[in-house]
């Protein structure tokens, strides 16, 4: 051999940057020169994103259903102040993944695997892929019942949002998927107009901010559900997973925290002041006495509202469901990307070639495939599988979120990031506070099957 | 692969994590038949 000695492989092949790679480091040259410049609200607009987007997502079909229900059942009351708490709540839960996906540079699933093994990862992956595909049938539901009120036939609807969806997806750039949805997520405004055009009452508003009341009917069971579906509605463990890979994906660093913080906070801001909106414009509804108990879908309260707010508000109403459905169909197919590719450990990124991440891309657009075409067949069990999303997002919060409270409390990883002991005290309680109430959530549901009640 | 600057290599989970995950798994059990129970349950017409 000519006195050659031998070198492994690694030390041969020469390091080749990946795709995915290429388009981070030309982003972060970017975001290096804005900042270089001094030109922060540049630096924020480069690196915002990620946190505006689970928020907005979360507004998703049945998360705006829930708020309009709310709404209409209970007026402008002690929902409105509960809205801003749950969303602090979400907040308090959304931070700590940003700071566990900018100290570790890794997904959460893949995060999972590392730190307590596969098993706990495959469980991780499943609760994920499976609530997902349940949760992206309830979106692609809500955007078909838009649509309707539109006339547009549910199956251009669900084809061409499931296209939509597919498309923004296979630019083959994180930054392009992350405009075109977040351009996609400003329709989530359309509730402020709808809300005005409904003329609220300014004071009652800010009196109901100051009082957390008023509480019409008291204490009764449809409240105990709206409390527990307005906090289903506002954290759950799609959030989790999307973000810390978004972080990660986008390249995130330390350097970051800050706007990546500001980023969360405005769209926990933003998404609760749509919802509040919601709740006000279907606040009309409670005034005038309309039942809206048998409302199964956005196209309802649309068409209940339109005496009210006019056909434009209503109009404004429909689109802001299709565009909740629309969001979150986006996200969450791509959270369902991340989480299966990273338990999986395949090729991961929207910025990677289609080619080299196959299961990345096919989780995602296969997944949406599904969810579309099962809202399509004639027949499909569309009350179960909306009740089953619940139950699952419920229950499985609490696993979610213990992950999330471990992995920010390690020092190993966290490093300076890690949860101070006070972090710890108030995620801690929240994380208890919200597993509780999301299992009790559960139990409301799944318990009248037991005893021969209603579902509802 | 993406270039990562390796994690320290967990510890054995002990203590107070190890009784959390335990009763994650007992959680776990108890949810899953609840999920499929639920689902299959409406399923009726």
């Amino acid at each position: 051999m000519n006195g050659a000695t031998f070198r492994p492989e690694s030390e041969l092949v020469p390091w080749i940057p990946l795709r995915e790679e290429l388009m981070r480091a030309r982003d972060r040259a970017r975001i290096a020169r804005a900042r270089s410049e001094r030109r922060p609200m540049w630096v924020f607009a480069l690196l915002a994103g990620p946190g505006i987007l689970v928020m907005l997502g979360e507004n998703d079909g049945p998360s705006m259903l829930s708020y309009a229900a709310t709404g209409a059942s209970f007026g402008v009351s002690f929902f409105i102040p509960f809205i801003v708490l749950t969303f602090l709540l979400a907040y308090i839960v959304q931070e700590m993944v940003v700071r566990i996906g900018i100290a570790t540079r890794r997904g959460h699933a893949e995060l999972i695997v590392e730190r307590f093994g596969l098993s706990w990862g495959r469980f991780a992956m499943a609760d994920l892929a499976i609530g997902n595909l349940l949760t992206l049938v309830t979106e692609f539901i809500a955007i078909r019942a838009g649509t309707a009120y539109f006339g547009i036939p549910p199956a251009i609807a669900v084809l061409g949002s499931a296209a939509l969806v597919a498309l923004a997806m296979c630019t083959r750039r994180y930054v392009t998927w992350e405009r075109i949805v977040m351009a996609l997520a400003a329709g989530n405004l359309l509730f402020i107009p709808a809300a005005l055009l409904a003329h609220p009452d300014g004071a009652a508003i800010a009196r109901t901010l100051a009082t957390w009341g008023p509480l019409p009917g008291g204490i009764s069971m449809a409240f105990f559900t709206l409390v527990l579906a307005n906090i289903g509605a506002t954290v759950t463990p799609w959030m989790l997973f999307f973000q810390q890979s978004a972080v990660v994906d986008k390249g995130l660093t330390h350097a970051d925290l800050t706007q990546a913080r500001v980023d969360t906070g405005l769209g926990a801001a933003i998404a609760a002041v749509v919802a509040i909106g919601t709740v006000i414009a279907t606040a009309t509804l409670f005034t005038h006495h309309i039942d809206v108990r048998t409302f199964a879908n956005g196209a309802d309260f649309a068409t209940a509202l339109k005496p009210f707010i006019g056909s434009t508000g209503a109009a404004l109403f429909a689109l802001g469901m299709i565009e909740a459905g629309l969001v979150a169909a986006m996200t969450i197919s791509t959270s369902s990307a991340y989480g299966v590719s990273e338990v999986l450990r395949a090729r991961r990124s929207l910025n990677a070639g289609l080619s080299s991440a196959r299961t990345f891309y096919a989780t995602g657009l296969l997944s949406v495939a599904v969810a579309g075409a099962v809202v399509l067949l004639p027949h499909a069990p569309l009350l179960s599988i909306s009740i089953t999303v619940n139950v699952i997002a419920t229950l499985l919060m609490a696993p979610a979120l213990l992950f999330v409270l471990l992995l920010a409390s390690d020092g190993e990883i966290m490093g300076k990031l890690k949860n101070s002991a006070r972090a710890n005290a108030v995620a801690g309680t929240i994380v208890a506070a919200i597993a509780i109430v999301g299992a009790v959530y559960a139990l409301t549901i799944v318990v009248p099957f037991f005893t021969g009640g209603s579902a509802g | 692969m993406t270039q990562l600057p390796p994690l320290p290599p967990p510890r054995p989970i002990t203590g107070f994590t190890r009784v959390l995950l335990i009763g994650l798994r007992v959680y776990v059990i108890i949810a899953v038949p609840l999920v499929a129970f639920t689902f299959f349950h409406t399923l009726k017409p």
